[in-house]
């Protein structure tokens, strides 16, 4: 494997992450608020992702103890029977299902643990309280997951198979591609929202000054839930990309996949779209150039260390803002 | 707290150094004698993980409580002293000679390895608390995040292997993921007993207790309230932030040194107990007594100690063994932590402030002035509404 090729991957790998990272940084942004329960939001979709896409083909066996098969032949097949036969629709038609699953669970872990603690408290508590509901919503919702859907390794059917010709790098297997073309896609779509909607300009009014933005108007309360909505289908689109890739769907994934995202957020400074983007693809290339060494084990340490790092010299991450404070 | 009513009398001195006396005297009796009383071995390691637990809570409230930082990393200071004391002590029982631990000897093993622990968790300290000169809040917690996973990463993958650096191969002495079991895999000699977990509990409960009150932990709170204005009436944020670090670093290393050679514990240290779910226990003990308050994060060590364990006993009554039995496919060893998020999630919506905020159990009331707990929270709304 050369360098290049790693390159490549890591890029793939990145731009995943970039997904997930955009939510941490989107909530930030909005709330100034590390929203933890995120990376738990992205481990929850991938799970929503493997159940409607083995009820829509029809193939229950990577889902028992979760959907019976007589549910799935009887109940559901009236609902999920149309695509079947369509893997490649069915496999569309469960990612936008997910992202949909997701979005509730991100409006509603937002209704449930941030949402009552807003404008109350005093002093230092303001920043903190949030926090700890955040942890506990990450440590709630994934022992949820280990609840319901125990702590197997379950295998995600795979729709996509084949490969791609790529003019100067040879062959990629076509999941990698779809990631790749997904990714930026959605990543362009993103900004477009962002800069050129009505949304978009009560986001980033909302993420100015709050109080300015309601006196504007704008409704903070929606705008904060819609932004939990976008942040969580990204995920959830992370979530299915990653599984398409991995192909194993495991209750700690949040784990794994989201500190990077998390790091990758904070890396490129949070509250920047631009620097999640920027800091998620950092974090896969250095990922995919540490499995070419002999410290393979090693890339969560190295990921660590670049964050603290860079943090050092820019404490607000790469491309993120430091404002003076005014007295 | 009462600086001058102490000095003024000196029968108060006499009594404080009576109650001082006599808590010793009783975790000396306990070393000698619980274990006749209290037969179940499980019940003995109870009593003091929760004692132990009070150690890391105090720790960490210097800094989440007092100093009003936020650090998610506590759990890679309490493993950093576990892991040195688990070194020290096993190597010192080697020296002197091996056989079972004794209280006679327990006096030279346990003060080494805890002075070893505490200074280099408190170098570690210094190190993550240097940061918090150019971050703020959020960025600051991602450092102490970052410290501890790194802690815990470096010594989980360590290879086993006798070539590479020294470096590598001292750390994969230390046994990667399996965790480190003594010199030649013959378990850690535990020689902390009661009297040392009880004393140490008790004597580093009264100095949290004296920083809190003393001029330094008011400074502190100033500063937790508002940086600006406590710069400008000479309190210097970067010393006094970093020596909070340091302080808390060594309160919880003693503490994990403590944890890891604790008579009737378990003889192994394994990089699994040190996780982010260890830190966040941490954060649980400090958040649920009331942050800044020195007896609400000893409740609170108490408290999470024995639920974690009462959750525990109810899993494995009848009750529960039915509903396994029902839903065969669900995996209900998860319940435990499932009960325990959805009440801190609830706890902190209901009362915010935990269940002491930043008041004391046994606080006397002063009149006039004294800016302890209660006052500085309304000092803080004030600021920011200006």
């Amino acid at each position: 494997m050369n360098i290049l090729e790693a390159v490549f991957t890591g890029i793939t790998q990145g731009a995943m992450i970039a997904l997930v990272a955009l939510g941490y940084t989107m909530v930030y942004g909005v709330l100034k608020l590390i929203n933890f329960a995120h990376s738990e939001v992205f481990m929850m979709a991938a799970y929503f992702g493997l159940v409607f896409l083995s009820l829509l083909i029809g193939d229950v066996s990577a889902v028992n103890g979760i959907v019976s098969p007589e549910a799935a032949s009887s109940t559901f097949a009236g609902v999920f029977g149309a695509l079947r036969g369509h893997p490649l629709a069915a496999a569309a038609a469960a990612t936008v299902l997910a992202m949909l699953a997701a979005s509730a669970l991100g409006i509603g872990v937002e209704r449930v643990a941030y949402k009552p603690l807003r404008g109350r408290g005093k002093g230092a508590l303001v920043r903190v309280t949030p926090l700890v509901t955040a942890l506990g919503m990450s440590v709630l919702l994934q022992n949820l997951a280990q609840l319901l859907f125990t702590a197997r390794f379950r295998p995600y059917p795979q729709v996509l198979s084949g490969e791609v010709q790529v003019p100067g790098l040879g062959a990629i297997t076509s999941s990698r591609a779809l990631i790749l073309g997904a990714s930026i896609i959605v990543m362009i779509g993103l900004e477009l929202i962002v800069k050129r909607t009505w949304f978009g300009k009560a986001m980033r009014a909302l993420s100015a000054n709050e109080e300015a933005a309601r006196l504007m108007g704008v409704r903070t309360s929606r705008v904060i839930s819609m932004t939990f909505a976008l942040g969580s289908s990204l995920a959830a689109l992370g979530a299915v990309l990653f599984c398409l890739d991995q192909s194993q769907v495991y209750p700690t994934m949040g784990v794994v996949i989201g500190t990077r995202a998390f790091v990758a957020a904070v890396l490129g400074g949070i509250g920047s779209i631009t620097g999640a983007m920027l800091g998620g693809l950092l974090i896969g290339i250095i990922g995919e150039l540490v499995k070419l060494t002999d410290y393979s084990g090693g890339v969560d340490v190295l990921v660590f260390l670049v964050l603290i790092l860079v943090l050092l010299v820019r404490p607000a991450g790469l491309l993120g803002s430091t404002r003076t404070e005014k007295v | 707290m009462a600086r001058g009513q102490a000095g003024k009398s000196g029968g108060l001195r006499w009594s404080r150094l009576a109650v001082g006396a006599g808590v010793l005297g009783v975790a000396l009796l306990c070393d000698l004698y619980l274990a006749d009383f209290v037969h179940d071995s499980s019940i003995r390691q109870l009593f003091m993980l929760a004692a132990c637990n009070v150690l890391v809570a105090s720790s960490l409230n210097v800094i989440n409580g007092m100093a009003g930082q936020f650090s998610i990393g506590h759990a890679g200071f309490v493993g950093l002293g576990g892991y040195t004391s688990a070194v020290i002590a096993s190597n010192l029982h080697e020296m002197l000679g091996g056989g079972e631990p004794t209280f006679a000897r327990s006096f030279i093993v346990v003060p080494v390895c805890l002075l070893a622990s505490a200074t280099l968790a408190g170098i570690f300290g210094f190190l993550v608390g240097l940061p918090s000169l150019r971050l703020r809040g959020d960025y600051l917690a991602i450092v102490t995040l970052g410290f501890a996973e790194i802690f815990r990463l470096v010594i989980a993958t360590a290879q086993a292997g006798e070539d590479g650096s020294p470096i590598a191969r001292a750390l994969s002495r230390l046994g990667g993921q399996n965790g480190y079991m003594g010199i030649d895999n013959q378990g850690i000699p535990l020689y902390a007993g009661p009297f040392w977990v009880f004393g140490l509990a008790f004597v580093l409960g009264v100095v949290a207790w004296r920083i809190k009150f003393s001029g330094w932990g008011r400074a502190l709170r100033a500063l937790r309230e508002d940086e600006i204005a406590a710069a400008a009436v000479g309190v210097d944020p970067t010393r006094y932030k970093v020596t909070s670090f340091v302080i808390a670093a060594v309160g919880a290393g003693v503490a994990g040194g403590l944890m890891a050679i604790m008579r009737d514990g378990t003889p192994i240290v394994n990089p699994d107990n040190y996780n982010f779910q260890a830190s966040f226990d941490a954060i649980t003990m400090v958040i649920l007594g009331g942050s800044g308050s020195v007896t609400g994060a000893a409740i609170g060590g108490v408290f999470i100690t024995f639920s974690i364990k009462a959750i525990e006993q109810v899993q494995a009554t009848s009750a529960v063994q039915a509903l396994r039995r029902e839903f065969e496919s669900l995996d209900l060893n998860a319940l435990r932590m499932i009960v325990y998020a959805l009440v801190l999630v609830l706890l902190m919506v209901v009362r915010p402030e935990g269940l002491l905020g930043e008041r004391e159990l046994f606080q006397k009331r002063r009149g006039g002035r004294g800016g302890s707990g209660p006052d500085a929270p309304r000092a803080g709304a004030k600021a920011e509404a200006a």
